[in-house]
């Protein structure tokens, strides 16, 4: 077990350490305004994730991952449309508190972010070593030598060479300060940690050596994650459980084991079957079509225009069908 | 540091060296303005008077001129001292004859001096003391310069005596009694000095056992100094001298205050967007539309002209608002992903905006600094040029005034005005030589390959 000795982090079981899911989302939209139209990036989206798990949610580009997140962390542009519905952390709803609270309490404090981009994330005038320090200082009043302390630790952990932590983002490769930036994000301590396509911007080895720093903090920190990516293979290294988006809506929500083995929601089928596999003759599929635009969605279900095997009933939009063995689906054809 | 590397990088910039240069002779003539002549002091020799200055000549020349060619004269002061006793005798009632020569040598053929002036200083009780003055030129004649009751203390302007003037043929003393004798005959041509040894011979008589009697004569140059002087006979290098303190401390405290404040302004309106940014950028506007030499030309006509109160004003007007080019950087950098990251991880407002994205554009904004300086130098200079400058202090802007007003390049006095222009000068084209070379540095628009 990690260090929890440290005096001014507050106990993360601040609510008793419930059997319920860690995080619930209900109900949750997310709209934008731009001169076209309101773009509905999230739309009633509906989840829970329990302790210690992770969840990865997966989807094309554009499909509204990245808006979810942002939804839970409240990182909102200026042209926000609608954002409603309930976020439940730990028993609070987030919702309900107003921006300062929610900046003070909940960033970092219980939830922590690996930005999209994040080889970029680095303020290019600190030193590295205060920046993975900086969110102790700044939240939890920690003196600095000690939150140094706590950066070298963190550093230890992601597997970051501690003098580095002299050195300005400019002079570390992308491998370090991606293992920077998660050091930032562990430091804290945090109940959620949600990591927006944290590798896709490095090579493969890199990639692999990340993953099994995440894996390894996993197991030492019981942190849940939050894994948003577009790279299957990736994402199964990791994952407990899959939730699938398409067009804004939750298409698949499913435990890991059988997701990467049986996909049940036929653009989750699609898009397993368009993953390569080293060595298999296996012809690489792809879907035909664009996926839809987000200012006009299709009624019923969103996919239907694109999937082979949508019949009438899809010209209405489908609730979340509980699947056999675990996890939903919003498909009819899981209404048979 | 980085910063620090990177300032080193004007060393590939001969320009900038050179700028570089004139910046360090600036803050060496400041600290050595300061120190030779300390505030109080300089302000005391500036606008003391005429008096301060007595031993002074009247608008010389650098002295400098004399490399040249020229050969003009320099100022000659005969104290006491340096006279020799040659005869003392009583006279009846306790009274007494003394009778003192003074001899000194006259090498300039460029010139004649501008003036002659004896002053002294006598004691006595009824009677007063009387002097009688000869003149020796080098190829031996004499002449009787007349004599003179010396009351109390005072002046005897020789050059400018009507008796004596009639008695040299109408001609100003100070050029007759060093003139060739040849020439002198030849009137209406050119009068030219003879160098050689004068003497000046004064017969001291006193009436009273008790009475005394100082005479100090000064035979006044035309050139003087390394600047030389005014009209007002002060010397101008002290006003060149601390025109560099008060040019730096002046643009100085401008550009580095209005540099920053313009980056914290346009990053905190860019950051916080809606209404605030509206606020600071119409201000701006508001700002770009007010002219800023009228305002303080009224200022100057109707309230005071401190060069404080100027600088007070040019920071208040700069403060409406901020700078539409920072502004639009910071619109650009809101996006960066650095900075959606400290928001994620919870940074306030304020830490985001004045650890984040101020020092991040504090580079960019180092040249801009650099060469703001001049601009407020050469707007001090303008206003004092236009008769709006402090009354006090000496500043360059100032000798180029008063050169303007009494006419100097007229007169040909061209060294009055020149001298304050070239430093003006050489103070803008090093600033701005340093700018542009921090630009290149530090200005990504500006890399080359």
């Amino acid at each position: 077990m990690a260090d929890r000795s440290l005096t001014n982090l507050e106990s993360r079981v601040g609510t008793g350490f419930s059997t319920d899911a860690l995080l619930r989302v209900e109900g949750l939209r997310l709209y934008f305004r731009t001169t076209k139209g309101v773009v509905q990036a999230v739309d009633d989206v509906s989840f829970s994730l329990g302790w210690r798990r992770s969840l990865a949610i997966l989807g094309e580009s554009g499909c509204g991952k990245t808006s979810l997140a942002r939804a839970i962390l409240r990182l909102l542009p200026r042209n926000v449309h609608t954002f409603f519905g309930k976020i439940i952390l730990d028993g609070v709803d987030l919702m309900k508190m107003n921006d300062e609270w929610f900046r003070k309490e909940i960033r970092w404090r219980k939830i922590s972010f690996v930005p999209q981009a994040a080889m970029n994330a680095l303020n290019p005038v600190l030193r590295v070593g205060y920046q993975i320090a900086e969110p102790l200082i700044v939240h939890l009043g920690v003196r600095r030598e000690e939150a140094y302390k706590r950066a070298e630790e963190m550093a230890r952990v992601v597997g970051l060479p501690v003098d580095f932590l002299n050195r300005y983002a400019f002079e570390l490769s992308g491998g370090m300060r991606q293992r920077a930036i998660i050091a930032m994000a562990l430091i804290t301590n945090p109940l959620l940690i949600i990591l927006d396509e944290p590798t896709s911007a490095l090579d493969v080895l890199t990639q692999a050596n990340i993953m099994n720093s995440l894996k390894k903090i996993k197991r030492e920190f019981d942190v849940t994650y939050i894994l948003i990516t577009h790279d299957i293979a990736t994402s199964s290294e990791l994952a407990d459980e899959v939730l699938v988006m398409y067009a804004g809506h939750l298409v698949e929500h499913s435990p890991a084991e059988r997701f990467y083995r049986t996909p049940m929601h036929p653009y989750a089928q699609k898009l397993m079957a368009s993953v390569p596999t080293l060595r298999g003759d296996k012809q690489l599929e792809f879907i035909p079509g664009q996926p839809p635009s987000l200012i006009n969605p299709p009624k019923g279900c969103r996919f239907a225009p694109r999937c082979s095997k949508r019949f009438d009933k899809c010209a209405e939009e489908p609730p979340l069908f509980s699947l056999d063995g675990g996890g939903v689906a919003k498909c009819w054809l899981m209404a048979r | 540091m980085t910063l620090w590397m990177r300032l080193k990088e004007l060393r590939r910039y001969p320009s900038a060296m050179a700028g570089v240069f004139v910046m360090l002779l600036l803050v060496l003539m400041s600290i050595y303005a300061v120190v030779r002549y300390p505030y109080s002091q300089a302000i005391t020799l500036w606008r003391a008077g005429e008096m301060v200055w007595l031993e002074n000549p009247r608008n010389a020349a650098p002295k400098w001129f004399n490399w040249f060619g020229a050969d003009l004269p320099e100022t000659i002061i005969l104290t006491p001292e340096k006279g020799r006793v040659l005869a003392t005798e009583a006279l009846g009632g306790g009274g007494k004859r003394q009778t003192v020569l003074y001899t000194f040598d006259y090498p300039w053929k460029g010139g004649f001096p501008r003036e002659i002036s004896i002053f002294f200083e006598s004691t006595y009780v009824r009677t007063p003391p009387q002097v009688l003055l000869f003149w020796r030129t080098p190829d031996g004649r004499e002449i009787n310069l007349g004599t003179q009751v010396l009351r109390r203390s005072g002046r005897y302007l020789l050059s400018a005596d009507p008796a004596l003037i009639k008695r040299l043929g109408d001609r100003p003393p100070h050029e007759a009694l060093f003139a060739r004798p040849a020439l002198a005959a030849n009137a209406g041509g050119p009068e030219r000095p003879l160098p050689g040894r004068y003497e000046l011979i004064c017969d001291i008589f006193t009436f009273e056992p008790e009475s005394e009697v100082k005479l100090k004569t000064i035979i006044y140059g035309q050139v003087h100094g390394w600047a030389g002087t005014d009209h007002l006979r002060r010397d101008i290098s002290i006003a060149l001298l601390w025109g560099a303190p008060i040019a730096i401390a002046f643009g100085m405290s401008a550009a580095l205050t209005l540099t920053l404040w313009y980056l914290t302004i346009s990053a905190l309106g860019a950051w916080f967007g809606g209404w605030i940014d509206a606020l600071v950028d119409r201000l701006t506007e508001l700002r770009m539309i007010l002219p800023l030499l009228p305002i303080l030309i009224m200022i100057g006509m109707f309230f005071s002209r401190s060069l404080w109160l100027i600088l007070a004003v040019i920071i208040a007007y700069g403060l409406i608002g901020g700078s539409k080019g920072y502004r639009a950087m910071f619109l650009q950098a809101r996006a960066l992903p650095y900075l959606e990251a400290a928001r994620a991880y919870g940074a306030g407002n304020f830490r985001i905006v004045f650890r984040y994205l101020v020092p991040r554009f504090l580079p960019l904004a180092i040249p801009a600094f650099v060469q703001a300086i001049p601009s407020y130098v050469f707007l001090e200079a303008s206003l004092a040029l236009l008769g709006l400058g402090d009354p006090l202090l000496p500043t360059w802007g100032k000798i180029i005034q008063d050169a303007y007003s009494q006419g100097a390049l007229f007169v040909g006095y061209y060294y009055w005005i020149l001298l304050p222009a070239a430093m003006l000068l050489v103070t803008g084209v090093g600033f701005a030589m340093v700018g542009m070379a921090l630009d290149r540095i530090f200005n990504p628009k500006l890399r080359t390959l």
